[in-house]
């Protein structure tokens, strides 16, 4: 096994959607408060009215447990095809003054040939995670544990062998150590500093002093023990939440956030290797939402196209009302993608022709936007349709105009002898029985009909 | 041939050179209709470039004059729009005008200002021809078209409904190619009102 470990010191910061350069996100116990992100001249776990008084600027925000999990999660899928299994795990700590450990982990022996090694894998998780403004700090080790911990004190450590790994590890100091500050410090007031040290005392003796399950820790550190889990497998559906941190009412502040939903949901349908037809996004405001539904040309896994098209379309009409909230959810799912490519064409830019077309649908609405089609049928108003599908064409000469409604004609129209007698539809309600002709009427070469019942003449089509 | 003929050779292939009578090389579609060929510079529609076309009323043969190279273009697989047309384009007449209405996207913008953003954008996106509806068209938004178009490489056509300050000449226009339709006595006569690289004002019968 071998193990690559991202570790996200910044996610309580990014899951609120917060990229100031002095907003700190705080944890609390009963009434004390610390940070668990840095900020220039505080550090993580300094108490907020020690960072305060520090740094007078700074701004700090409650952490959202939840949104973390949720963002991990994404994450999790958006890597899924990284490496498999994957892991992930928000390692929280039931004391004062620590930060939780965001830790996702990809198991990557097999990958690393995919990619094209360790420097092109990194290279592309990187990019992945820079659309999205992630910090990480990236660590490969044979265990998850130690991985974890390389990652953890962001070094950028990468080793393969478990005698290079028993080398590294020993060196390492022992409050890196995921264990309860009061244990460090016993530890550390015995004289020991690196986990070399705890290795080499006699282990009844370290079990009995410090429990059984801090010897199997370290064991699993140095891959002696088994390390089970549970790995993350995507969900059926995708629906994701995104709490704003306050409420919104500008169009151009809920770029960030869409921005991330729609490479979350990229993520996603490339975890479960589906494409996406359409979505929908719900934007929740005080009382009531507003949802827009978004139908793609054809179905896809880009997240720049899903961004675009929510952006067009939210463009559309001003936001009703301040939001609080998004909600992204794929409603409508293709299968897997196929690349295919046509034997003539050349590929002419159909991708820019999809994207234009989309973004107009976005912007005007899908309706106004339509493909003329023949339809058999004898009656000219239902002898086409708007949705692309042809049928057989009447031999007939047609015009190229039609008018929705047939419009009266004041007088009678100069008409030549040669008569359409159209009787049909009697059977479906729409029975018509006209007589066209082709006519000159007002230097327009126009298409007229007199009704067989009533004899009055009616303009319906112009030769365009 | 001796140097100096040459030198008369070259200058004469000159682009810049504009000799009254003759034609300048220019890239064209032929229009499909022999007559109105003939009139103009380089036998055809200007290849990504705005033409204008005035017609009296809708029903004067306006869109049999686009059809020839509206079929064409979607034979060659290029994408077309029609883009605020005042009526229904028929399918069955388009049919048998040759047309295969799959390639054609009709769009109903509501709004002059859509009309000309969502013209803009098919035209940047590769449309083989987009034809628009718009009677009030500034200078600065054909411009735009006109820009779209040599980006594209298409064909943009902006139909405009005919007022008295044409019957006068006196509309201006960025516009390549600009003709004029109208219908007398049972036949649709084309006027070339303006053309880049050779002399306008002629005119002739559609379909004749």
């Amino acid at each position: 096994m071998l193990w690559l470990c991202l570790h996200l010191p910044r996610l309580p910061a990014e899951a609120l959607g917060l990229d100031g350069e002095f907003d700190v996100v705080t944890d609390q116990r009963g009434a004390s408060r610390w940070l668990i992100t840095a900020a220039p001249g505080v550090g993580v776990g300094t108490p907020l009215g020690t960072a305060l008084s520090l740094q007078p600027l700074l701004r700090a925000h409650a952490r959202h447990a939840k949104a973390e999990r949720a963002m991990l999660q994404g994450l999790a899928h958006t890597l899924y095809h990284y490496g498999s299994p994957v892991h992930a795990e928000l390692r929280e700590f039931d004391e004062t003054g620590r930060a939780p450990q965001a830790l996702l982990w990809l198991e990557i022996s097999a990958s690393l040939r995919l990619f094209g090694g360790y420097l092109q894998l990194q290279a592309g998780i990187e990019a992945e995670l820079a659309a999205g403004r992630h910090r990480i700090s990236l660590a490969v080790a044979p265990t998850r544990a130690a991985a974890a911990l390389f990652a953890c004190a962001g070094d950028g450590i990468r080793v393969r062998g478990p005698a290079a790994l028993a080398r590294r590890l020993a060196a390492r100091p022992i409050r890196e150590l995921p264990w309860p500050q009061a244990q460090i410090e016993a530890l550390r007031g015995v004289g020991l500093q690196a986990i070399g040290e705890l290795r080499a005392l006699p282990r009844a003796a370290f079990a009995r002093r410090f429990g059984a399950g801090r010897l199997r820790e370290l064991d699993r550190l140095h891959g002696e023990a088994a390390e089970p889990a549970v790995a993350i497998v995507p969900p059926e559906r995708f629906r994701r939440r995104f709490e704003l941190p306050g409420e919104v009412e500008q169009l151009e502040s809920l770029q960030f956030p869409l921005h991330r939903l729609a490479y979350e949901l990229q993520g996603w349908l490339r975890a479960r290797d589906l494409t996406l037809r359409a979505l929908r996004l719900d934007c929740l405001h005080a009382r009531q939402r507003t949802s827009f539904t978004l139908r793609f040309l054809d179905a896809h896994r880009d997240g720049k196209r899903i961004f675009n098209g929510l952006n067009e379309r939210l463009g559309r009409e001003p936001l009703g009302a301040a939001v609080r909230a998004l909600e992204l959810r794929a409603t409508e799912l293709g299968g897997a993608q196929r690349t295919q490519s046509d034997l003539f064409d050349s590929g002419g830019g159909q991708a820019e022709w999809t994207a234009a077309i989309e973004r107009i649908a976005a912007r005007l609405g899908a309706h106004v936007l339509w493909t003329p089609a023949p339809q058999a049928d004898h009656r000219p108003e239902r002898a086409w349709r708007n949705d692309g599908d042809a049928q057989t064409v009447s031999a007939r000469p047609r015009p190229l105009w039609l008018l929705h409604q047939p419009q009266p004609l004041p007088g009678e129209p100069a008409v030549d002898a040669n008569v359409e007698r159209i009787e049909s539809g009697w059977w479906d309600g729409g029975e018509l029985r006209r007589d066209y002709y082709v006519a000159e009427w007002q230097r327009q070469r126009v298409w007229v009909f007199r009704e067989r019942a009533g004899g009055r003449w009616f303009l319906h089509g112009l030769w365009g | 041939m001796s140097a100096r003929a040459q030198a008369l050779h070259d200058l004469l292939r000159d682009a810049r050179l504009w000799r009254g009578d003759g034609q300048a090389p220019l890239r064209a579609e032929p229009t499909g209709h022999a007559s109105l060929d003939a009139l103009l510079p380089g036998g055809g529609w200007p290849c990504a470039a705005l033409s204008e076309i005035v017609y009296a009323a809708p029903g004067v043969g306006e869109l049999q004059l686009a059809m020839p190279l509206l079929a064409r273009l979607a034979r060659g697989r290029r994408r077309l729009a029609m883009i605020a047309p005042p009526y229904v384009p028929y399918a069955p007449a388009l049919a048998q005008h040759g047309l295969d209405a799959q390639a054609l996207v009709v769009v109903d913008a509501g709004r002059e200002s859509d009309a000309l953003w969502a013209a803009e954008e098919l035209l940047r996106a590769q449309a083989g021809a987009v034809l628009l509806w718009q009677d009030a068209i500034a200078p600065t938004a054909q411009r735009r078209l006109q820009l779209a178009a040599e980006t594209g490489d298409g064909f943009a056509l902006v139909y405009r409904r005919a007022t008295t300050r044409d019957a006068a000449g006196a509309s201006a226009s960025v516009a390549s190619l600009r003709l004029g339709i109208a219908r007398e006595r049972g036949v649709s006569r084309v006027d070339v009102l303006k053309c880049r690289g050779a002399r306008p004002t002629r005119s002739c019968a559609l379909g004749a």
